[in-house]
């Protein structure tokens, strides 16, 4: 067995290992169901025969939904939409390797339309004659008027949330017809676009803040990149592709090597030495978090190109 | 010297009394007024010399827990520094020197049990900051084991206040559990907040997979509001502020390091915090959320806090700011 297989099927077997009786995954091991973990689990075992786990994780995220569509893993919590893009693709990628699933088209459908229903905050209209009174309270040099979407519900537009939220809809054309949400997507990308860093890549919202600029991170510029890579016309993708390029291995963390190998993939880069560094992050760590435990399957074991989950 | 209009002037004071008002709207849920916890008549807090980090800490927090600090005995302890960014010759986190020994501390002053957690509100890729802050190999070396409090379970806790309209927020479960809570900060300037240290420090105990990252949630609801009821509710029993290098300038994250030698410590939030403004040559009674905190959540006047340890006076300075909190400061 090669080093990369090795990695593999440690990272399947200890994913397997730390799943809920109630069919999820929590962070950790022993901890509740959540989103996130969930969600990345369905694109890393959606397509393998062993499994057996697809049908059931749908059920989870089923039971999560609320009538307004979006899904929250914690009763009274509010829905996160980052997740709940990321789950979208995860259950598109399902739907793509399991037409026969009846539950998912509906779940879909409704999840999709609450997606499309939520939009960041502007400021308010006291904020904004602040700003015309006192224009030195200006913080960031930006659109501000652009919405993508928020981490949750009554807050500002964020680089992650609108990514995921932007790339499920972007996906959700290559299945659904019609899509829904096609007038959101113009926007949004105008947002990644105004929010691009200098140097290429995403910080987390602004790309200045009080007259400095703001330094780009891999796993934002990771997300944004797949979200974005349809549009590398653009000067500001095309940057963020050479930040990426450059960055890939800087960051050293399981989180950061999985997303930079998958963007980097998925643009049709080499990232022979981003999965080397991650299979040994792999080895050293184990990479508790089944989250990211779940990223690094999908890194390693997932196709390139067009070929996978983050098709657009 | 010219002589102002009085447009000029008007405008001048309009925009002075800005602050006041936007402070007056912001209090949505609830005005501050009379004690909302058992405020004592006077507090405590110590200034510890450290001049750097290769001096005991251990020690030096240990002899700020025996004069100041409640009986640890066989409560389970939990220390919540301040890890929010990575940068290379920075001053952003709590040093990994100041949480080893702050829990070697504890552990000796009979601590059944120490562990450290933290919800970065900034990077939410813990694996990436415990790695590159020397964090993650610091609490290896002395045995601990570090809760990720963004991915912890969560618990509906029913908030002391309202300052935000808030009745309640979901909370890690690891630090609900523990009866010792210890706010272990570096002290920063902020640019929104004035100041961070030990109160602005909770916001750490969010849980980003609940409310988002950089928990824009509580930026909303107002952060002098959200750092009022996060005191309220978390009640830390403790506060180690790791004044030892500091952060000036545009902190809390792309400020300059300031040595300043002290580890600040102290039961009550406020008393520490303020005499930590003073100490940098902030006005605390200028702080928003330090004025508002002041006679309602702990002592914020100068005249109820005991000095222990080291004299202010040898430690006070002026840490620069950003030209928008000039009028923060003690002089201004």
């Amino acid at each position: 067995m090669t080093v990369r297989a090795e990695a593999i099927d440690q990272l399947r077997r200890a994913l397997l290992a730390s799943r809920n009786s109630d069919g999820g995954w929590g962070y950790h091991a022993g901890k509740h169901s959540r989103l996130e973990p969930t969600a990345w689990a369905l694109l890393a075992l959606a397509e393998d025969p062993a499994a057996d786990t697809t049908s059931a994780l749908v059920e989870v995220l089923a039971r999560w939904q609320r009538p307004d569509g979006l899904l929250t893993c914690v009763p009274s919590a509010p829905p996160n939409l980052a997740f709940n893009g990321l789950a979208t693709i995860a259950l598109l990628h399902a739907a793509h390797a399991h037409p026969d699933l009846a539950l998912i088209d509906p779940l879909l459908g409704r999840l999709l339309r609450g997606i499309v229903a939520i939009k960041g905050s502007t400021f308010s209209l006291a904020q904004r004659a602040f700003l015309w009174l006192v224009p030195s309270a200006t913080t960031s040099q930006q659109d501000n008027d652009l919405r993508g979407w928020p981490w949750v519900e009554g807050t500002f537009s964020w680089v992650e949330p609108t990514a995921w939220c932007l790339l499920a809809l972007k996906r959700s054309r290559l299945q659904m017809a019609p899509a829904p949400g096609a007038g959101r997507i113009e926007e949004a990308e105008r947002l990644l676009l105004d929010r691009c860093c200098t140097g290429g890549g995403w910080n987390y919202g602004n790309s200045n803040m009080l007259g400095k600029q703001l330094m780009a991170y891999v796993p934002t510029t990771a997300v944004g990149l797949l979200a974005m890579r349809d549009r590398r016309v653009t000067a500001e993708v095309r940057r963020s592709v050479d930040f990426l390029a450059r960055h890939r291995t800087a960051e050293v963390s399981g989180m950061a090597l999985s997303l930079a190998a998958i963007a980097l993939g998925a643009c049709g880069l080499p990232v022979e030495d981003v999965e080397e560094a991650l299979i040994e992050d792999v080895t050293r760590t184990g990479l508790p978090n089944n989250a990211v435990r779940a990223m690094a399957l999908c890194a390693l074991a997932g196709g390139s190109g067009d070929a996978t989950p983050f098709a657009v | 010297m010219r002589r102002r209009s009085p447009s000029e002037l008007s405008r001048r004071a309009f925009l002075a009394a800005l602050p006041a008002a936007a402070a007056l709207l912001s209090c949505r849920g609830q005005s501050p007024g009379s004690p909302l916890v058992d405020v004592p008549q006077t507090s405590a807090v110590g200034l510890f010399a450290a001049p750097h980090y290769g001096v005991d800490l251990a020690d030096v927090i240990f002899r700020g827990l025996l004069e100041l600090g409640p009986s640890v005995r066989g409560r389970r302890v939990f220390l919540k520094p301040n890890l929010v960014e990575y940068g290379r010759d920075t001053a952003i986190n709590t040093h990994p020197a100041v949480v080893a020994g702050a829990a070697a501390a504890f552990l000796r002053a009979g601590a059944s049990e120490v562990k450290v957690g933290e919800g970065p509100g900034h990077r939410r890729d813990i694996e990436y900051l415990l790695g590159a802050s020397g964090l993650r190999e610091c609490l290896a070396d002395a045995r601990l084991s570090f809760v990720d409090l963004n991915h912890d379970d969560v618990h509906r806790t029913r908030l002391r206040t309202r300052f935000m309209g808030f009745d309640e927020l979901l909370l890690p479960v690891t630090l609900l559990q523990s009866d010792f809570v210890v706010s272990l900060p570096k002290l920063k300037t902020h640019h929104w907040a004035g100041m961070t240290a030990g109160m602005k420090n909770l916001f750490g105990v969010v849980p980003g997979a609940v409310y988002g990252w950089p928990k824009n949630v509580l930026h909303v609801a107002g952060i002098d509001n959200a750092i009022l009821d996060l005191v309220a509710t978390v009640r830390p029993q403790f506060t180690i502020v790791d004044g030892i290098v500091a952060m000036e300038g545009d902190g809390p994250i792309m400020g300059r390091p300031r040595p300043l030698g002290i580890v600040a410590m102290g039961a009550d939030p406020v008393a520490v915090d303020a005499t930590c403004a003073r100490t940098i040559g902030l006005d605390p009674g200028k702080i928003p959320y330090l004025a508002r905190a002041s006679g309602v959540l702990g002592n914020g006047d100068e005249r109820r806090i005991e000095q222990r340890g080291e004299k202010l006076s040898r430690y006070r300075t002026r840490f620069e700011v950003i030209a928008r909190l000039n009028h923060l400061r003690l002089d201004g």
